[in-house]
Order: C-alpha cells, then structure tokens, then sequence
C-alpha cells in the first residue's frame, strides 16, 4: 500500500542563513587586508549619513566609502570630492544593501589602500538591520527632527548597533526635542550603545565622534 | 519592502533543501516563525510570498507563519517574560540589563510535502 500521508522534513534554520554565511566571507576579506574598522552606516533617508561622512573622512587616515543607494549616483558623487576610494552600489529598487551586493564589488574596491572602511546604507531604518554585511560595527544615524520616540519603534536597528551617531545638534532649539529624554530613551532599548551628539552643520562633536570611530577600531 | 527578498531567500533555501530529495513531489506547507521584533511583518511576507510564487512550483503552496512573541530575561531578578518591541526594560524591576531569548529572528521552521 502506497503511503500517502503528507510528510515533513524540519529544517529549523535561519531564512537570511546564506546572507550570513557571505557576510562571514566578506568579513573575512576585510580581515585579511587588515581594515581596522568597518562601519555600515544605517539611518532614515536624510539623517545625515552622508554630512557625516563629508565631516568625518577628512580626519581619518586612509579611509574608504562604499556608497548605497536605490538610484543615481549623487551620494557617490558628493564623496568623490573628498579624495578617497569611493565605489557605489546600485539596489536596483531593494531597500537594504545585502552580503551579495558587497560581495559583488569588493573585487573592485582597492581594499589594500584603506585603515577605515564606511559603507552607507540605503536610507532606511527598519530593512538594512536584519542583512549583516560583515562589517564589525553598525552605526545607527539619528537626526533631532525625526523625533524622540525613534528607538522605541526602531528597537532592532538600536539593539543592533555599537554606535549612535545623533546628528543635527544645531537644530534641537528648533525642533523640540530633549535630546537628554531622547538619549534615556535610545538606552531603554540598548544601555551599551555609545551616543555622540553631533552637528555637521556646525562641526559640533565631530572630533569626539572621531576619536570613537578610532577606539573601535583595530590598532 | 524587505519582505520580497526574505521571500527569495527562502524560495532559494527551500530549493536547496530538496534539490536533492526524489521524494518530494509537491511542497504543501511551509512553516516559518518570525519574531515581533525581526524587522518582517507576517503579513507582509504573506504578500510578498503570493507574489513571489506565481509561475513557480511553490503556486499552490501554502505559507504558515507562527509569530514569535518578544520574550526578555532579566539579568538583575532572573525572570523571563513576553515584553512589546520597543524599550527592552524589564517590566517588573525596570532594569535594563536584559537578554533577548526569542522574537528577534526569521526562522524556516519545518516543510510539509507530499
Ligand atoms: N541643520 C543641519 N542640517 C544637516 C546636518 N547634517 C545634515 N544636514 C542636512 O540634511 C540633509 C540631508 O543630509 P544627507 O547627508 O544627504 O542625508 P543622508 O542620510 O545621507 O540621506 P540619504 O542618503 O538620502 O538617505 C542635507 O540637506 C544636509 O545638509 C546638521 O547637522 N544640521
Ligand atoms: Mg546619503
Ligand atoms: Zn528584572
């Protein structure tokens, strides 16, 4: 008699798993060129992620941006004048940049010529945190205006990350928002990320951010 | 917007796993569990799963999605317990060291097949 009964097979395993196994293959490429620190930059689209980087490269030795985006090349562009490796990644429409996509364009990418590497992020808070790009820190990008209930709807990306950056400082007489409430906030959801208060408008703690992105980095 | 390439992954992943199996001839139910704090809501991924599958083998599959509540222990009182995502506290001593158990990933769970 011919068994008909449906059967199951029980898989139990990550759905992104093979995302995580070439974030695994790139991190290891990073590795072997002896990167000291490689940021993924995440945050709403006009945070700031890009100011940042317009502040922060000129400062760093060595440095290097691999530039997100669904569409054009206009963040790739604005970095290209900071004199450093710039490589830009086209989504095609996806919302996030994944392993693959990194893993496509690192062959391109002068690897050996960077100590930093800053890969920014399509601007979106929600889909980029679920796809590692084996990098060793994410950085989440808040600026004042988008208000004080962020992390709390947002808990994963702030969860996830090591760092964030509070952008647009200059704004807070502006916008009012408490930047002291906002931060107890940001650390109900993750009491071990560090926060910098910064201004790319008026250079407000930009060293400081600096001096940080330095210290999680490899000597 | 995510959902549709958690939806191709998973496609790839479930071909992958049965590339190799003779015995199946047709994927009934697939069976997912997705954390309230993955990043994926369920119904999205169910749209996102009947677009993906038209013209596939997958066309008259079905999609089970078990939600995984968000539970957090406490390290300072030891207990676990089911929170909302948003702040991670604690809900009975308020503090802030706590460890995610569940509800914080996408989980292929199991495949029904005939
Ligand atoms: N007032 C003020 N404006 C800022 C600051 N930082 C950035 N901006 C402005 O905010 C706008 C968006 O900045 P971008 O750096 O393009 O933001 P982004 O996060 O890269 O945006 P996407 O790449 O589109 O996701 C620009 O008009 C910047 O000039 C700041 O510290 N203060
Ligand atoms: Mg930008
Ligand atoms: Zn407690």
């Amino acid at each position: 008699m011919v068994d008909d009964a449906p059967k199951r097979i029980e898989i139990q395993d990550r759905i992104l798993k093979e995302n995580e196994e070439l974030a695994e293959e790139n991190k290891n490429l990073y590795r072997g060129h002896d990167i000291k620190g490689v940021f993924n930059l995440i945050g709403s689209p006009g945070a700031g992620k890009t100011s940042l980087l317009e502040s922060i490269i000129p400062r760093l030795e060595k440095a290097g941006i691999i530039e997100g985006d669904i569409a054009t090349a206009r963040d790739a562009e604005r970095v290209h004048a900071l004199s450093v490796p710039v490589l830009q990644i086209n989504t095609m429409g996806a919302c996030h940049l994944d392993a693959n996509m990194l893993a496509q364009v690192l062959p391109d990418f002068p690897l050996p010529e960077v100590n930093y590497l800053f890969i920014e992020n399509v601007g979106n808070l929600v889909c980029p945190t679920g796809y590692d790009l084996g990098e060793d820190h994410k950085v989440v990008v808040l600026s004042l205006p988008e208000g004080e209930d962020k992390a709390a709807k947002y808990p994963a990306i702030f969860r996830a990350s090591t760092l964030c950056v509070l952008n647009k400082l200059d704004l807070e007489p502006h916008c009012g928002v408490d930047v002291e409430l906002l931060e107890e906030d940001i650390r109900d959801v993750n009491p071990d990320l560090d926060i910098c208060r910064v201004s790319c408008e008026s250079g407000q703690g930009i060293d400081e951010l600096v001096e940080k992105l330095k210290q999680l980095s490899r000597r | 917007m995510h959902e549709v390439s958690i939806i191709n992954n998973l496609i790839q992943r479930l071909r992958e796993e049965i590339a190799d199996r003779d015995d199946v001839q047709q994927v009934e139910v697939i069976f997912l569990k997705i954390g309230e704090m993955s990043c994926a809501a369920p119904s999205a991924l169910e749209s996102a799963f009947d677009v993906v599958r038209r013209g596939t083998e997958f066309e008259s599959t079905e999609l089970n999605i078990e939600p995984v509540p968000l539970k957090v222990r406490c390290q300072a009182c030891e207990v676990e317990k089911v929170i909302e995502p948003g702040p991670l506290n604690c809900p009975d001593c308020g503090s802030r060291k706590t460890k995610i158990v569940s509800g914080d990933s996408l989980y292929l769970d199991s495949i029904q097949y005939r």
